[in-house]
């Protein structure tokens, strides 16, 4: 969602929170559910930590088991459920944005290995048909210093997020470990 | 509770269709009242399908097809409705089983045979309703004419539609849009009427054509020009697309996002109709997501003007 496709760039971009309502309500609709699980900007954006409009959704995990309607565990996201792909697209189709707004690319961490205790500090939200977990701060922090280092420049994206998670030097520490 | 489009859109562009269809078939030679000539060649089969779709609204509608069923069958297409067919909802089509249904019972003609359906539909009140031999043609009815004239098919529906580009040169494609023949029958046709000299060819890349406007006016006696080509078929599926989904209570939904996001899905499938006939239309890529909900009242707002402007 970084690039609106719209050829009028003072219009304003929809806000990434509608966007995700709107896959949750398609969902819905179609007697549908699924469940991912959210790192990157658009972690930051729904936690409060940052307050951009828009960013791409990037999706570490998806549900793959449930309990009483609630993930109860998770996996790889590879491949995405394709009802979900589904809803993806249409709302990329109806707020204007690229096909790819919400991926997987980032499920490709699974190989590297998630932060130990990933999947227990996940919070979850419901949006109609969508379970959206957000990954909490401490796993945020792995993931943007690990995306950071890859980036030279300290005026980066992921270089910003991460300063605007706040980390104190013993989470840094072992967020490098 | 449900979210809908504004109650009156759909009841404005109903009336606003039965208005056209009634003008189209008082052009036509129906013995109708209609408050003005057409302004626009009639689409024959376009004015039967939009018909069919309008009954339940207008029933006189139904008299005027039954007569047409029994005694103007020959002068429609069966190969064209049956290319038409497909832009319309399934409630349309059904319909047209009924009208086969009696234009091969009733009109003896053969061709409906295997569109027609077990039933003939409602009983019309009469069946009286179209003039055997027109006194003076309604220049609108020119399709309808040249089909009498040179024969039911793609000749008389070419040359019609050449005649209202004044002289302009058109390709396959842009003839086959209008008329709903597929761009590889047209260029064969086009190309024999070419060599016959009924109509004008490039002869080279880009191969367009083109129609004596002088001499077919002589052809036919005209004293004025003809008249524009609107594209009906396009606009009144919509139309029959708009009454179905209202009629089935699909364009309400459980959020105004989802109510957009099917309105989206009905104005792209609908695309052409907004675009051949130019009517104002806000750009769907300027009103992201709920926002579409009035960007569409305004485009049907918008085809409702048009066709009380053009019909």
């Amino acid at each position: 969602m970084k690039a609106a496709r719209s050829g009028n760039p003072e219009k304003k971009a929809p806000a990434l929170l509608d966007a995700i309502r709107a896959v949750g309500e398609l969902l819905a609709a179609e007697g549908e559910t699924a469940g991912i699980v959210v790192v990157g900007g658009a972690a930051l954006i729904l936690g409060g930590i940052v307050s951009r409009l828009t960013e791409d959704v990037d999706i570490i995990a998806t549900a793959r088991s449930w309990r009483k309607g609630v993930p109860a565990s998770i996996s790889r996201p590879d491949p995405l459920p394709a009802s979900l792909l589904r809803a993806v697209s249409r709302v990329a189709r109806d707020f204007i944005l690229p096909e790819n707004w919400m991926n997987a690319e980032v499920g490709a961490q699974w190989d590297m290995g998630l932060p130990p205790g990933f999947e227990k500090r996940v919070r979850w939200q419901q949006f109609g048909g969508l379970s959206l977990g957000i990954a909490d701060r401490r796993d945020l922090i792995y993931l943007k210093l690990y995306a950071a280092v890859d980036n030279e420049e300290p005026q980066s994206v992921h270089y910003q997020d991460l300063l605007a998670l706040r980390p104190d030097k013993r989470e840094l520490a072992a967020a490098a470990t | 509770m449900s979210i809908g489009i504004k109650k009156n859109i759909v009841r404005t562009i109903t009336e606003s269709a039965i208005d056209s269809a009634w003008i189209q078939w008082r052009s036509l030679g129906s013995l109708i009242t209609a408050p003005k000539s057409a302004r626009s060649l009639v689409d024959p089969e376009a004015l039967v399908l939009a018909s069919l779709t309008l009954r339940d609204h207008e029933r006189r509608l139904w008299d005027v097809l039954a007569s047409w069923a029994v005694t103007g069958s020959k002068l429609l297409s069966v190969q064209r409705i049956k290319n038409l067919t497909p832009e319309y909802p399934t409630r349309t089509t059904d319909r047209l089983a009924e009208f086969a249904r009696i234009a091969f019972m009733e009109g003896g003609d053969h061709r409906w045979r295997k569109l027609a359906g077990a039933e003939s539909g409602p009983r019309p009140r009469t069946q009286e309703l179209r003039r055997p031999s027109a006194n003076g043609w309604d220049p609108a009815a020119l399709i309808v004419r040249l089909r009498l004239g040179v024969g039911v098919g793609l000749q008389a529906d070419i040359v019609a539609f050449l005649l209202s580009q004044k002289g302009a040169w058109a390709s396959s494609r842009v003839i086959a849009e209008a008329t709903g023949y597929s761009v590889y029958a047209i260029r064969r046709t086009a190309d024999k009427m070419a060599e016959a000299r009924f109509v004008e060819s490039t002869g080279h890349k880009p191969l367009e054509y083109r129609a004596d406007r002088a001499a077919w006016r002589g052809v036919l006696g005209l004293e004025e020009d003809v008249l524009p080509w609107r594209y009906w078929y396009q606009a009144f599926a919509f139309v029959a697309d708009l009454i179905a989904l209202s009629q089935e209570g699909a364009l309400e939904a459980a959020t105004k996002y989802l109510l957009s996001s099917h309105l989206r899905d009905l104005a792209e499938k609908h695309e052409n109709a907004f675009r051949l006939n130019r009517i104002p239309s806000p750009d769907p890529r300027q009103s992201a997501g709920e926002e579409y909900v009035a960007a569409f009242e305004q485009v049907a707002e918008g085809l409702a003007n048009w066709m009380s402007e053009s019909a």
